[in-house]
């Protein structure tokens, strides 16, 4: 059965917690008692929720998340007398992980996943090019929520729940630098099956998906096998402007989705709650 | 807020609906008249339509927990054990407090298996925070794209309960 006002029902969650202005909250009860899919939800979830209303859980919960280990560092933001030193430390520790990453993942490194990706990611004599901005699709503004939202978001490997990818770029670099006019070509290997999704931050803050696109349709990886992008060996992508910071997202997924069915905005939505690694690199002119 | 009279038809209705899906369109007429019975006996001086709503919720629950109970005593239940042990009975109190700190180990792993923005976003709501606060947090223009992602981060979480732990949700 389905919800009869999905812009009302999504407010649930909202509800459950007390969240709810005066108004909304009457209208969302209201419709509570009208719709048995929400009536259906909300009661199956209340046992949950009720929990979550308690304070001494709420406060629990908030430390247990915090507490993770390396897993979340956007409570920083909350204290502003922090911030200056926080910002220090956390740009200290993430120039450490991205170095550690690079030094461990990076195709010329001494590991399995390196040794595959360095011969296949390296330019060959015959390399045709691609023009980037022709690989990309769905794009969707950089005023719009979802490149906003993005563009604060800090993604940490770790908390991809089932699928791990390990993603790089055929260049060196903290991060690595490209020209306007350079050749990129992307490197993956996921540790499972999937069907990957590659999402692109640029530098002027439009998002799109990079891949599939361009021609290239088949976006299966088969775990443990470098997927490259473009697939075709020999042919590379042209960078192109705007100059600065670029961000590669990938999205992985059980199950291939038809993109015909969503809008463009829906679509990077979607793909953002499934990301499972990034990367990133500057283009200069 | 509804008529009382209005209020309770309509709840009466909805648990029907929501009992039947558990315990089949057989008992769950009873499940609704038993829970509103209790509603009108014990918490009559109750006019407001959240705390209704929620008392609904939880003794429906509880009835529904009990009938599920009584299946298994006399074995002809399908419902699996391990979601009969998340529905103690009133009088276990010990069992009700290891049951809640199972639970809160369990959702914070299953929250820990969230994207990245869902968790900020339960964060800040565990936080007490309004949408509004978390859409200019997040630079979100639009409310309704947070109540939405929000929405979504919910049933994410309800599927990592169901997956990891055998919720019932």
């Amino acid at each position: 059965m389905a919800c009869t006002n999905k812009k009302i029902g999504s407010k649930i969650g909202a509800w459950e917690q007390g969240l709810l202005g005066e108004e909304e909250r009457v209208e969302f009860e209201a419709h509570l008692l009208e719709c048995q899919s929400c009536f259906g939800e909300a009661a199956s979830f209340s046992e949950a929720a009720e929990l979550i209303r308690d304070p001494v859980v709420r406060t629990e919960l908030v430390k247990r998340l915090e507490a993770t280990p390396g897993k979340d560092l956007w409570w920083w933001v909350r204290i502003p007398f922090a911030q200056p030193a926080l910002v220090a430390v956390a740009a200290v520790v993430v120039v450490a992980v991205i170095g550690l990453a690079i030094w461990q993942f990076w195709p010329g490194a001494e590991t399995p996943v390196g040794r595959d990706l360095v011969a296949l990611l390296a330019p060959t004599a015959e390399a045709r090019t691609v023009d980037i901005s022709r690989m990309r699709s769905h794009s969707v503004a950089a005023s719009s929520d979802t490149a906003r939202s993005l563009r604060g978001l800090q993604f940490q490997p770790e908390y991809s729940s089932e699928i791990n990818i390990k993603l790089v770029v055929n260049k060196r670099g903290d991060p690595p630098r490209y020209r306007v006019g350079d050749r990129i070509k992307i490197g993956l290997r996921p540790d499972s099956d999937c069907y990957v999704y590659i999402l692109d931050l640029q530098p002027d803050g439009r998002m799109s998906l990079l891949y599939p696109g361009g021609g290239y349709r088949d976006n299966f990886a088969r775990a443990g096998e470098p997927f490259l992008i473009p697939p075709e060996r020999g042919v590379t992508m042209l960078v192109t402007e705007p100059t600065g910071i670029e961000r590669l997202f990938a999205a992985a997924l059980r199950e291939r989705i038809n993109l015909a069915n969503f809008s463009d905005e829906e679509l990077i939505d979607f793909l953002i709650d499934h990301i499972v690694a990034e990367a990133e690199f500057f283009i200069e002119e | 807020m509804p008529d009382k009279e209005l209020l309770f038809s309509k709840l009466s209705e909805r648990i029907r609906g929501f009992a039947t899906s558990r315990v089949g369109s057989g008992r769950a007429e009873d499940v609704a008249q038993e829970t509103m019975l209790v509603i009108a006996e014990k918490y009559g001086d109750v006019t407001d339509t959240s705390e209704c709503l929620r008392l609904a919720f939880k003794i429906a629950r509880l009835k529904i927990s009990n009938l599920w109970r009584l299946d298994r005593r006399r074995k002809t239940s399908g419902v699996d054990s391990e979601e009969l042990e998340r529905f103690p009975s009133e009088d276990d109190a010990p069992d009700r407090e290891m049951m809640r700190s199972q639970m809160i180990d369990q959702l914070t792993k299953a929250m820990s298996g969230l994207t990245v923005r869902c968790r900020e976003i339960f964060r800040m709501k565990l936080d007490g925070l309004r949408f509004a606060e978390i859409a200019k947090r997040l630079k979100v223009k639009s409310l309704n794209t947070v109540y939405v992602w929000d929405h979504r981060c919910r049933q994410r979480l309800k599927a990592e309960l169901r997956r990891k732990f055998n919720w019932d949700i």
